[in-house]
Parts: C-alpha cells; sequence; structure tokens
C-alpha cells in the first residue's frame, strides 16, 4: 500500500516536472491518457509519454526486427510511444555508450543481447561495465540449429560427438566473440569434445557452406536454417534450446538425445542506465511481459523467426549476472 | 511460363504499378543526393512495408534499390560526386563531358545503359535462376577471396598514369580496411583505444566523404562560378548510329555485371568498376577514358544496374544477400515470411516471381523518371558554386549522421574529404579507395575461412576447378596491364633511338 502511494506520488511528480513531454507525447499515445490527473490516479509512469530504445544495431537486422515487433504492442499497453534508434558502429558498443552517459529516467532504454555486458574485456576503450546497467527483461530466446552437411555422416548426437574426438571435424560460427562462439564452448565442455573452429560472417554464410560440403558442422538461427533444412541440403542435429521449438517441432534437442540440462539461447532483452527507478522498469517489463502473450505477436514473431519468451523484472536481475559471469569465465578461458 | 503469367498479372494492377513508380522516384532522390544512398533508401522504407502485401513490399523495395543504384549517377555526372559508390567510375567519365558542354547527352547515355543492365538481369533472374543458383553455390570461400583479389586488380587500370602512386593509394587502403577486430579472434587492431573503431572504419561515410568533399574544395576555388560556365546543358538527343556503337559493350558490361552480382562477396559497386575496367581494355580509344568517354559511362551504368538482377541470385535462392541493401530485402522477406533459400521458388512462387517480373518493369520505368530526374537535374549546373557547395556539405553531413546516429561517424567523414583533396590536387587517384575498402574487408573474410578450411594444405584449393579459373584470370588481370606498358615502355624507347626511320 504504501509502496503504491509513494508510486503514484513519484509519478506525479515527474509528471508535473515533465509537463511539456506530456503534451507532446499525449497526442502520439492512444488519446485515453493525455492530461496528467489521468495518468497518475492509475498509477502508469509511461502513460502519454515518448521513449527512445536505442538499438545499437542496424535497422533491418535480427535485433532490429525484433525490438520493433515487441515494442509495437507494448507501446499500446503501455499508451506511450516508444521511437526506436538505431545508434550502430562498434561492434554494439556505440548504442550502448550512448545509452549509459543518458539521463536514468526510464525513457532511455537498450536493446541488449548475450555478450554485451563483457564489453569492457571483449572489445576495447569500453568505459562501461556491467554495474552501469539496470536488466528490465527478456522477450526472446532465440535457439540455435546444430546441422552438419550430408558427406560428414552426422545424424544425431552420437555422431556428433563421435566426429567431435579427432579436434579436425570443422564447425561453422557466425562471427567471433558472439553467442556463436560461446554456444560451440559450451557444447564443447559439455561432451568433452573438440572441433576445428571456423568463422564465417553469418550464420547463412556458415550454412551455405554446410550445404556444399565445404564445412561440416554449423549452428545457424532457425531463420537461416529452415529453408535449406527443408530442400534437403543439409541435416539437422538438434536444437540448442531445453524444449522443442514451434517452428521446427520435428528436431529434437539436445537434451532428448542424452545431454541432460542442455540449453544455450540468445536472448534479447532490454536495459536501462543503472539508477533508473525500480518502479518504472517494472511497470515495462510487465508490459513487455502482457504483450509476449498476445497471439498476434507470437504469430508475426515465429513469421519471422524470433521465438518469443519472457523473463521477467525479478528473474532478469539474477540471470543478467548470472549470463554476465559464464561469459566472462569462457572469455578468460578462450583459447583459439 | 504459369508462374511468369502470375506475376505479370500481380504487378500489372493499378496500385502495384504505383508502388513502382514511387519507389523509383524516391530511390532516385536518395541515390542521386550526395551523402544518402540506395540502402538508405530501403532501410527507411522496410518499416512501412510491415503492414503490405509481400508481393507489393518487394516491389516497393525493388522500386527503392533499382531507382538508388541509377540516381547515383545523376549527380556523377553533373558534379562528378558519385551519389553511391557504384557510380564512381562514372564520375570519372562524365564530368569532362559536362565540361565539354554535353552534360545532356550524357546523362539520356547514363539512363539508356542503366534501363538496360538492369532490365537484361532481371531477364537472367528468370530465365535462369536455377542454374545461376548452382553456380552461386559453386562460389564458396576460395573463390570468392580469388574474386575480391581479381577486382583489386582494376587498381592498375584507374592508376596507369601514375602506377606507383595508385598501387600505393590502394595498399594504404587495404590497410585502412583491417581496421576493427579481426575476423577471427575478434582482437580489436588499429583501434588506438576508440571504441568507434571496434567495427573499423565506416566504409559508407569514408566514399561520402571522400568524393563529395573534394569537389565542394574544388568549387570553393572558384566560389561565384557555375559548374557549366556556358549555362549550356547540351542537348538530350542521340542518333541511332551512336547508341548502335555502344550496344556491344552495354552487353558485356551487362553480363559482368549479373555474374559480379552472382558472388556473395560483391555487389553494384565492384561491378561498376570490373565492366569499366573491360571496357578500357577493350577499346579501340582508351586513351579516351577520362576524358569524357561514352564507352566508360556505358559499361559502369549497364554493369552496376546489371548487378543489381544478378545480387538478387544468392540472396533469394540461398539467403545470402550481396550487397547492403540485399540484407535488407532479406529482413523484409523474413519477416514477410518469405524465406529466402532453396525452397523459396516452389514455397512461394506467386510473390517471388511478381518481385521478378516487377524487377523487369521497374527497370523499363525508369527510364521515364530518369528522363524527368535528368531535365529537372540540369537545373543544379546554372546554381552559383557557393550555394551548391554548401548544400553539399549539408547534405553529406545529414546522410552520414542519420546512417548510424555517430557522430563519430562524421568526423571520419570530414577526415577523408580533406585527405581526399590534398590528394587529388597531388595527382594521387582516389578511386582506387574505394575499391580497396570495398574489397579488403571481404578479401579477409574468405581468406581467414579459406586458411581455417584448408589448414596446413591451402594447396588443396586448387583440386577446386572453378578456383584455378579464377585465379588463373587474377594472374592474367595483373599481368596484362604491366606486359602492355611494358611494350608501350619499349616500343618508346626503340622509336627514340631509331630517331625518325622507325616511327610506329
Amino acid at each position: 500500500m504504501k509502496k503504491a502511494l509513494s508510486l503514484i506520488l513519484a509519478s506525479a511528480l515527474t509528471l508535473t516536472m515533465a509537463g511539456c513531454t506530456i503534451t507532446i507525447g499525449g497526442g502520439l499515445g492512444d488519446g485515453t491518457a493525455t492530461t496528467g490527473g489521468d495518468v497518475s490516479s492509475d498509477g502508469s509512469f509511461y502513460a502519454g509519454k515518448t521513449v527512445t530504445m536505442i538499438v545499437p544495431w542496424a535497422a533491418g537486422g535480427g535485433a532490429d526486427t525484433a525490438v520493433r515487433l515487441v515494442c509495437d504492442y507494448a507501446e499500446d499497453i503501455l499508451g506511450c510511444t516508444i521511437v526506436i534508434s538505431n545508434v550502430a558502429g562498434g561492434g554494439g558498443s556505440i548504442g550502448l555508450q550512448q545509452l549509459v552517459t543518458s539521463n536514468p529516467d526510464g525513457l532511455t532504454l537498450a536493446y541488449v543481447a548475450n555478450t554485451d555486458s563483457n564489453g569492457d574485456v571483449m572489445l576495447e576503450g569500453i568505459t562501461y561495465t556491467v554495474d552501469s546497467f539496470a536488466p528490465v527483461c527478456v522477450f526472446a530466446e532465440d535457439p540455435h540449429i546444430i546441422v552438419a552437411s550430408k558427406d560428414s555422416g552426422i545424424t544425431d548426437l552420437a555422431s556428433l560427438e563421435a566426429a567431435g574426438a579427432s579436434g579436425e571435424t570443422s564447425w561453422g560460427i557466425g562471427g567471433a566473440w558472439t553467442h556463436w562462439d560461446f554456444l560451440k564452448m559450451e557444447f564443447e565442455e559439455a561432451t568433452g569434445t573438440n572441433y576445428h573452429r571456423v568463422v564465417y560472417d553469418g550464420g547463412t554464410t556458415a550454412i551455405t557452406d554446410v550445404a556444399s560440403g565445404d564445412c561440416d558442422v554449423a549452428t545457424p538461427f532457425i531463420s537461416e536454417a529452415m529453408s535449406q533444412i527443408d530442400a534437403g541440403n543439409v541435416v539437422p542435429v538438434a536444437v540448442t534450446s531445453a524444449e522443442r521449438n514451434p517452428s521446427c517441432p520435428d528436431i529434437p534437442t539436445l537434451a532428448e538425445q542424452g545431454l541432460d540440462g542442455f540449453d544455450s539461447t540468445m536472448w534479447r532483452g532490454v536495459v536501462a542506465p543503472a539508477g533508473t527507478p525500480e518502479s518504472y522498469l517494472r511497470e515495462f517489463a510487465e508490459a513487455v511481459g502482457e504483450a509476449c502473450q498476445n497471439p498476434e505477436l507470437l504469430e508475426r514473431a515465429q513469421t519471422a523467426g524470433t521465438t518469443i519468451s519472457f523473463i521477467g523484472y525479478d528473474e532478469f536481475q539474477d540471470y543478467f549476472m548470472e549470463n554476465h559471469e559464464s561469459v566472462r569465465s569462457y572469455v578468460e578461458q578462450a583459447d583459439f | 511460363m504459369n508462374e511468369i503469367l502470375m506475376g505479370l498479372t500481380a504487378v500489372m494492377t493499378p496500385y502495384n504499378l504505383f508502388i513502382c513508380v514511387a519507389g523509383l522516384f524516391i530511390g532516385v532522390l536518395f541515390g542521386a543526393l550526395p551523402g544518402f544512398s540506395a540502402t538508405m533508401a530501403v532501410a527507411i522504407f522496410v518499416p512501412f512495408t510491415y503492414s503490405m502485401e509481400p508481393g507489393s513490399a518487394l516491389l516497393l523495395l525493388s522500386g527503392l534499390y533499382c531507382g538508388g543504384v541509377y540516381g547515383g549517377s545523376i549527380p556523377a555526372v553533373l558534379l562528378g560526386i558519385p551519389g553511391t559508390p557504384a557510380s564512381a567510375p562514372t564520375a570519372l567519365e562524365g564530368n569532362a563531358l559536362v565540361r565539354k558542354g554535353q552534360a545532356g547527352k550524357a546523362l539520356h547515355l547514363v539512363t539508356l545503359a542503366s534501363v538496360f543492365g538492369g532490365f537484361v538481369s532481371a531477364l537472367c533472374l528468370l530465365v535462369g535462376s536455377g542454374l545461376l543458383a548452382q553456380v552461386a553455390m559453386m562460389v564458396g570461400q576460395p573463390e570468392q577471396m580469388f574474386i575480391t583479389i581479381f577486382g583489386l586488380s582494376v587498381v592498375i587500370m584507374l592508376s596507369e598514369d601514375n602506377l606507383y602512386k595508385g598501387v600505393m593509394v590502394a595498399i594504404v587502403s587495404l590497410i585502412l580496411a583491417c581496421f576493427g577486430q579481426d575476423p577471427i579472434e575478434g582482437f580489436p587492431r588499429f583501434t588506438y583505444g576508440f571504441s568507434a573503431l571496434i567495427s573499423g572504419l565506416n566504409v559508407t561515410s569514408v566514399l561520402i566523404g571522400l568524393f563529395s568533399l573534394p569537389e565542394v574544395f574544388k568549387m570553393l576555388e572558384d566560389p561565384f562560378g557555375k559548374i557549366a560556365e556556358s549555362g549550356k546543358v547540351g542537348s538530350m538527343k542521340m542518333k541511332l548510329s551512336e547508341l548502335k556503337a555502344s550496344l556491344y559493350n552495354a552487353i558485356r558490361s551487362t553480363l559482368i555485371g549479373v555474374g559480379v552480382g552472382i558472388v556473395p562477396a560483391a555487389g553494384p559497386d565492384i561491378a561498376a568498376f570490373m565492366a569499366y575496367n573491360q571496357a578500357k581494355k577493350a577499346s579501340k580509344h582508351p586513351e579516351q577514358f577520362g576524358q569524357g568517354a561514352d564507352e566508360g559511362i556505358v559499361a559502369a551504368e549497364s554493369g552496376n544496374n546489371g548487378a543489381t538482377g544478378g545480387s538478387l541470385i544468392p540472396l533469394l535462392t540461398l539467403g545470402i544477400p550481396g550487397s547492403a541493401p540485399a540484407a535488407l530485402f532479406l529482413s523484409a522477406m523474413i519477416l514477410h515470411g518469405v524465406r529466402p533459400g532453396p525452397t523459396l521458388f516452389t514455397e512461394h512462387a506467386e510473390t517471388v516471381y511478381t518481385m521478378i517480373i516487377g524487377f523487369a518493369v521497374i527497370n523499363l520505368l525508369m527510364y521515364f523518371v530518369g528522363m524527368i530526374y535528368c531535365k529537372a537535374g540540369s537545373m543544379i549546373l546554372k546554381i552559383p558554386k557557393a550555394i551548391l557547395a554548401t548544400s553539399i556539405v549539408v547534405l553529406a553531413v545529414v546522410g552520414t549522421y542519420s546512417t548510424n546516429r555517430n557522430m563519430f561517424d562524421v568526423w571520419v567523414m570530414f577526415g577523408a574529404g580533406v585527405i581526399g583533396y590534398i590528394m587529388i590536387r597531388n595527382d594521387f587517384p582516389i578511386a582506387p579507395i574505394a575499391l580497396a575498402l570495398l574489397l579488403g574487408s571481404n578479401m579477409e573474410k574468405a581468406w581467414s575461412v579459406t586458411k581455417t578450411l584448408y589448414e596446413g594444405e591451402l594447396y588443396m584449393i586448387f583440386t577446386r576447378p572453378l578456383t584455378v579459373a579464377l585465379a588463373l584470370f587474377t594472374v592474367v588481370s595483373f599481368a596484362f596491364p604491366l606486359y602492355k606498358m611494358y611494350r608501350k615502355h619499349k616500343n618508346k624507347t626503340k622509336a627514340a633511338k631509331a630517331a625518325d626511320t622507325e616511327v610506329k
């Protein structure tokens, strides 16, 4: 009760201070929350405001598509306008740098994925650390599909493990220091195998080389893999998530094939600058959670090849730190 | 056949035709404004297509793409500033024609060559996509590596007048292309502690600065003059015989364009340079190149527009984008559930054939849209240089900033412009920078994959027939111009020795 009261007070205060923003943003909202009075009475902070969502990658990429999709629905729930700002360059660091130096007022948020919190060890000249961020929520978890070339004779986990004994089987990844690299390390650690690392400039290039037989194994995302799988040019081995994916229900998981508890996905989430009031972030996370249950969004996401999966505010706090530590230890042990 | 008719009826609805024309108008504008590009036009409009039918969405994007690639050549002719890197070779010739008072003719030629290249590439896509997909599949990493090296051989031709300066520029630019994380270990190179350099120099920003600003500085040397001193644009009329003379050149250049487009690592820009190179080799008057040769314009423009259709082949059949705009096409297609790859032509026949037929129709429509722009565009020759120069700088800054919303890129753009001006004033060619930056990172990626795949037995790449053929091409393309220069040099000394008796 006390909390709710303080929340109302805080939002009322902010609304008075940011009166200007409200009048501008209000016209763009859904029309129900145009005046400050209405907004504070239901305790909503975001209604009628304009939020900047920094996507540190170019427009039209996988990250951009997923963010736009979710924000499209979250916007209606929050009654605010979300402006997507693609600040690309520096391996994602320029956009995140812009985030951590912006006001922690809840109106500037950014897209984040597995490896971003470790920019200070993986990249160079990065001033932000994991403590510069306030994690908000996760909205998608994209599994990889392990595919093998037809000549390799690999069809399931057992034959994949057998091929990984000598260290000569080539394993194509879509980019250095990305989740592709960490997935390979996680798999090798879990099975005690070792593969020959080949770095491509994307999952599609890798799977094309698997289809032509130049490379033995690759781990593209679903959107990159399905057409080659359907055409029968590559052999699907497993999906890397804990459960089967609705886009390809026939492909078994690694866990089903005996690798207990193996779950490695590229998650996509939202962060705010550290110091942003928790109540705002909770409101935002809840709206995203509600959006993630919208069947229309789920259908559009599946068409676009993204797997919607929501992790709420509380759970994400721990998940974010665990993931940070895990990636950090892999970076420090990495030996190419 | 059935699918083709289906596609044709889908394109020929008033709504879809309107979409094509609208896409072209916007695309040409983006291409023509220095600092703005075909990629930006497509990027801005991808979100707009979310609510459209997949077929119409792809038609709009195709119109933007084709229009953008063509549009870049209008300022290339009029101001010597290529609106997009794909028009850089056109700029070498077009500006000389403007000074001769033949701007009208040059623009008409550019338009015709572009339409021809684009239309033929659409036909290739329609008729040969199955076969060409096989070729695209055969082009693995070792092949791509040789194609990029082959592309670099164009540098020699671009700098025939001063080989050492040209090669030096290319080598320095290849080192610039190494800035940023290395592709295998992700180790930051030449970043000097700047996080902004982690992904390397933004090639688009460098090229905007390099091509636009030196022309601006040149204009400022005489701020009150006009580009065409006499204010004369020249007639747009052309003789039939002139067209006939260019036909063979246009066919060859288009085929080069389509071929280059198929290669995943190369797009319209590389195609334009390669076609220009071949045209100069085949020309009876190679000395006219750089002084306003019609052949050069025709080759570059049919080459780069030929690559627009070609680059759709790896995109549609393998899902690999051959150029930056093609990458945006890819995401738009995926979002509409039209997933590129081997199954595309069977599962989404209607959408794909609508797009391919639309591509052909768009290229024909481009003639009319293009001529409107050319007529309007030639007015800028009459604007005082001071005003023109200011507008170009504004456009270049806005264009550079809006691509990534990143101030660092703007500084890179200015830096490149100042260096470019100093180079031009000291007779260093700047075109090799574009070529080396565009090819450098692809060459490194292809090389690093080849090296890891064939670790310890690199000679095994010569068991791939296509690699052997490309390797031979590469060697010849480097050796041939050098041999020709050597012979010319020898003839000259011989002639000098033999004095008047033996005149060649």
